[in-house]
């Protein structure tokens, strides 16, 4: 009976270590200073940009704290950068708690990858850094006009006028596969999105793909010199989800190869720049009546997919600097990458071998 | 279709044949298909021809008869002459023979209020058979009303009372104090129907609704629409149309998609009409356009997520039929009109309009050309209400002539007779003013599509010229023409912002929240957890959840995250919640939402939505208000 009962034991000890192992716990991002006024942190932890609700724009490195740029109060400042951590793109919201628009244009400004320059560009929404944040393209929703300007040599500028008049908030997803390649979304009369490739050279645009039905949505991408198409089908309804790809430059689009499907409506937001060998997405686990979503990371060579949240409702995946977060109720995760905590700055230049003490860091926050 | 109904007329006739043998031994012949006996039909022709000849003759016979007595209050063993029962039984409808199968009660008041006929159609005068003293049967013929107010002496009293309670002067109290029971699955639908079947009231009831539906007298028609309530009126329309077939009557309510309770009167109007004056493409939507569109509703679901919001823009595509049915189905918030997102470039107006609209509903012009200004009305007006008018920023700049300054005044965009700041009276005051147009100049609003100065009516006047597909507030290239000529000096200014939530205490009386609750009288608290927010709109019956979250939280399969930190705040309405499987989804209306295309999302989707913008909030507020008056 005593023999037993260890039997019993220690078959439950090892399933509950198994389940114990099985649960992913994402680590929460920390910093010593408030995450909600963190814009970016480089992934070696060596400086931050960060704002203040006083509206300032700052950045800071373990010695330094320096004010980029002072706006009016509750102005909201978003950075966007890609790995090739080049330039860094900032849009700045001066009316950001007191005119709620998902189409008000933004001041754009670019600034080198770790610097303090900040130089205007225009106005608009959804700004891209592209081919290797050599070009940025950012969307006008009024004009519906998809502006291209060199990062380089701000003379060097073009646009895209959308077809799209059926969805007053459509933002057509863009990516440029060499100097003279543009591939971009955009809806036609009866709201199918299509991706068209644009050549600058004959300032043509040509569909490459048409989409089954409204209710589908493209997202695009570049993973190792691919072209990456992600169809996924809104709103409950029955229309799956695909990934597949391409390699570039494209010869025929038809014959993409499928890196993935399911029958499910998955959230998608492709991130396809963290790995050379894995494209993450957000994917239902679930089915439509008791959706699970998490991210997961699909091979896209052995074309498998691993789960990298248990989480179940899942909303977003952001990719800061080679590390990847998610947030979840106010508070952001680290799903994959290891970010150098170390070095995080503490904000004010302090002798590298001090160290601040719990209180000081609490004032730090409530200076904030 | 028309097989259908052929197969239902003969099977009818057949059920009479069946009925009618029962009650007379009318033939010997059997009604077989040989050669000797046409088909049944033909038969029942014949059949048809025979009883007329029959009536006609028993009539001239009756009627020939002098001594005929007038009174029958002293004759024996009245009855109604077999005849004429006869006649009745061939000639009327078959829901209402089914009606007076049991009851002789029930035969007398279906009689006298109409629902039966004669081979000669309404019944005007009443044949009956008596024994006289000798105890023989005799006939004799009555005029119906003279038959009425005697038989009732007789027999069957109470139906002398039924008739004073559906009267012209009692009837609406009379419908207000009937229950129609509405059925919650089949077994207590049939009960229910049998109820009716058996219920004294039924045949008052009916003929109510055949003067409804066939009197020409409008004056009756007009007082019966009136006095009974829509829901009742359809009541009575699915129970007398359908007395043989409770599973046709029961159909119609154990329908579980709001398309047709709105039919049946269950739900207001206004949930069906805007989604189906834009699918019909028609300014206002009679009831068979709504039964014919809520069928295509039911069938083709998929319409739901392309059409519907024509003119109307807003996020596309929106929700599937069946979706935004189960949203509708529990969805409280009162939209009485149709307005346009997409022209909106603040999405808090467009959720203030549909809040304030909530508690103090208005008449509401719904069309492409006044949806936006609608909006920016129903927030301008809380700030004049205020005596805030520094709130309101919209403004319309001109060359003053006198001072030779640009000066500015305030508009509010559209055109509204009785509102002085409307855009068309402020245009038409400065030309007035300033350009010597006549004091009396009236200015019209005009889609640039409609606008041709070719044509004789643009030749002369003011008009304010615009694109109505394209044009928002601070994207609008809109144009004043008077007198065939464009005052480029005349510009329209301003960009509406405000708090939604107060941001800082210094303005806390002037965010939307705290001017709501001072103007209209509302009362809001904040919702913590799904527990919170059911019992709220459980418990409080006007009440609904308004709130503030990051897009990218709220719909994430249409808005990305793609930076830390980032979120685009979004103004939305919860008004209702529906359990399904094993979740509980919230029936939700964004701001940049479709007003007659609710989603349904889940209750982390607005937890995390809230929690992520409240991080942003500069006083860390928790944007998610219940609000209720």
């Amino acid at each position: 009976m005593a023999l037993k009962n260890k039997v019993i034991i220690f078959l439950l000890s090892i399933f509950s270590f198994k389940s114990l192992e099985a649960k992913i716990v994402l680590p929460e991002l920390m910093a010593k200073q408030a995450i909600n006024n963190i814009l970016f942190i480089s992934q070696d932890g060596k400086f931050t940009y960060y704002q203040k609700r006083s509206g300032s724009l700052l950045f800071s490195t373990n010695y330094k704290v320096q004010e980029m740029r002072k706006g009016e109060i509750g102005t909201k400042y978003t950075l966007f950068a890609t790995p090739a951590r080049k330039k860094i793109v900032v849009l700045q919201n001066s009316s950001y708690h007191d005119f709620y628009s998902l189409r008000a244009k933004e001041k754009i400004y670019l600034v080198n990858y770790g610097e303090i320059a900040l130089k205007e560009v225009g106005s608009g929404t959804s700004p891209t850094l592209l081919l290797n944040d050599s070009w940025l393209s950012y969307y006008d929703p009024y004009s519906k006009l998809l502006n291209f300007e060199s990062t380089n040599n701000s003379a060097l500028k073009f646009s895209i006028k959308l077809n799209n008049r059926i969805n007053p908030y459509f933002t057509p997803q863009v990516v440029m596969s060499d100097d003279n390649t543009i591939y971009y979304t955009d809806l036609n009369e009866s709201g199918i999105v299509g991706v068209l490739e644009y050549k600058r050279n004959t300032s043509a645009s040509n569909i490459i793909y048409k989409a089954a039905s409204p209710m589908e949505k493209a997202e695009l991408c570049i993973h190792n010199d691919n072209l990456v198409l992600g169809i996924f089908g809104i709103h409950n309804g029955n229309q799956g989800s695909i990934i597949s790809s391409s390699p570039l430059p494209l010869k025929d689009f038809t014959k993409r190869e499928t890196l993935y499907k399911s029958e499910q409506n998955d959230l998608g937001h492709l991130v396809c720049d963290l790995d050379k060998s894995r494209i993450a997405f957000i994917k239902n686990f679930g089915s439509a009546a008791t959706p699970s979503y998490d991210i997961a990371d699909l091979n896209v060579t052995t074309k498998t997919i691993v789960p990298l949240s248990e989480i179940k409702t899942a909303s977003n995946i952001i990719n800061m600097d080679g590390i990847l977060l998610t947030q979840e109720k106010g508070k952001y995760y680290i799903v994959k990458g290891e970010i150098d905590f170390k070095n995080i700055d503490l904000l004010k230049p302090k002798s590298p071998t001090q160290k601040p003490t719990a209180e000081e860091v609490e004032k730090e926050l409530e200076d904030e | 279709m028309k097989l259908k109904t052929s197969h239902l007329f003969s099977l009818n006739l057949y059920c009479k044949i069946v009925i009618l043998t029962g009650l007379t031994a009318f033939c010997g012949k059997t009604y077989s298909q040989d050669q000797d006996n046409p088909g049944i039909i033909e038969s029942l022709e014949r059949l048809l021809e025979v009883h007329r000849k029959q009536y006609d003759q028993n009539k001239t016979k009756v009627q020939s008869i002098l001594n005929a007595p007038t009174d029958i209050s002293d004759l024996k063993d009245v009855q109604l002459d077999p005849q004429f029962m006869r006649s009745l039984i061939f000639n009327s409808d078959d829901k209402y023979l089914r009606l007076i199968q049991k009851d002789e009660c029930k035969l007398l008041s279906a009689l006298e209020n109409n629902l039966l006929k004669t081979t000669e159609g309404d019944v005007e005068k009443v044949f009956i058979t008596y024994k006289n003293k000798e105890n023989k049967i005799e006939s004799m013929a009555l005029a119906k009303n003279d038959f009425f107010e005697q038989i009732y002496k007789k027999k069957c009293l109470n139906n002398r009372e039924f008739s004073t309670l559906f009267n012209e002067k009692n009837f609406q109290k009379t419908i207000e104090g009937t229950k129609f029971s509405l059925p919650k699955n089949n077994n207590e639908c049939e009960i229910i129907h049998k109820e009716w079947l058996d219920n004294s009231y039924t045949p008052y009831l009916c003929r109510i609704q055949q003067i409804i539906k066939k009197s020409k007298s409008q004056r009756q028609v007009a007082l019966y629409k009136e006095k009974i309530p829509a829901m009742q009126r359809t009541y009575l329309d699915n129970l007398c149309n359908n007395l043989t077939s409770p599973a046709l009557f029961c159909e119609n309510y154990l329908k579980s998609d709001v398309w047709n309770k709105v039919i049946n009167g269950e739900v207001p109007r206004y949930k069906l009409s805007f989604k189906c004056k834009n699918l019909l493409d028609k300014s206002e939507v009679s009831n068979s356009d709504l039964k014919n569109c809520a069928a295509k509703l039911v069938n083709e679901p998929s319409i739901c997520e392309t059409r519907g919001n024509k003119n109307f823009p807003s996020d596309f595509p929106m929700q599937n039929c069946n979706t935004i049915s189960d949203a509708l189905n529990r969805s409280k918030l009162i939209t009485n009109y149709h307005d346009c997102p997409g022209n909106v470039d603040n999405e808090a107006i467009t959720n203030i309009h549909r809040i304030v609209n909530h508690f103090s509903p208005r008449n509401i012009v719904s069309n492409k050309e006044t949806c936006a200004g609608e909006a920016q009305f129903t927030f301008a007006r809380l700030n004049f209400d205020i005596k805030h008018e520094a709130g309101w920023p919209l403004q319309i700049c001109f060359l003053n002539h006198v001072s030779e300054k640009e000066d500015c005044v305030p508009y509010i965009p559209g055109s509204r007779e009785e509102e002085p700041l409307s855009e068309d009276q402020v245009i038409a005051k400065i030309l007035y003013q300033q350009k010597g147009a006549p004091a009396k100049t009236k200015c019209r609003i005009v889609d640039s599509k409609a606008y041709s100065p070719v044509r004789s009516e643009f030749k002369f006047g003011c008009f304010i010229v615009f694109d109505a597909e394209n044009c928002t507030t601070l994207s609008c290239n809109k144009k004043v023409i008077w007198e065939d000529k464009v005052q480029s000096d005349i510009k329209f200014m301003g960009k509406p912002t405000f708090d939604y939530f107060t941001t800082a205490f210094i303005n806390e009386r002037y965010s939307f929240a705290s001017m709501i609750n001072e103007v209209k009288g509302t009362q809001g608290r904040t919702i913590k957890n799904l527990t919170d927010l059911k019992f709220y709109l459980d418990k409080i019956p006007n009440s609904i959840i308004h709130g503030v979250g990051c897009v990218e939280d709220l719909i994430p399969e249409e808005f990305q995250r793609t930076a830390i930190n980032q979120c685009h705040p979004m103004p939305f309405i919860v008004d209702g919640y529906v359990p399904k499987s094993t979740e509980t989804w919230i029936v939700f209306r964004a701001a940049i939402d479709d007003l007659h295309s609710p989603r349904l999302v889940l209750w982390q989707n607005i937890f995390n939505a809230v929690s992520a913008y409240r991080e942003l909030h500069p006083l860390n507020t928790w944007t998610l208000y219940g609000i209720k008056k």
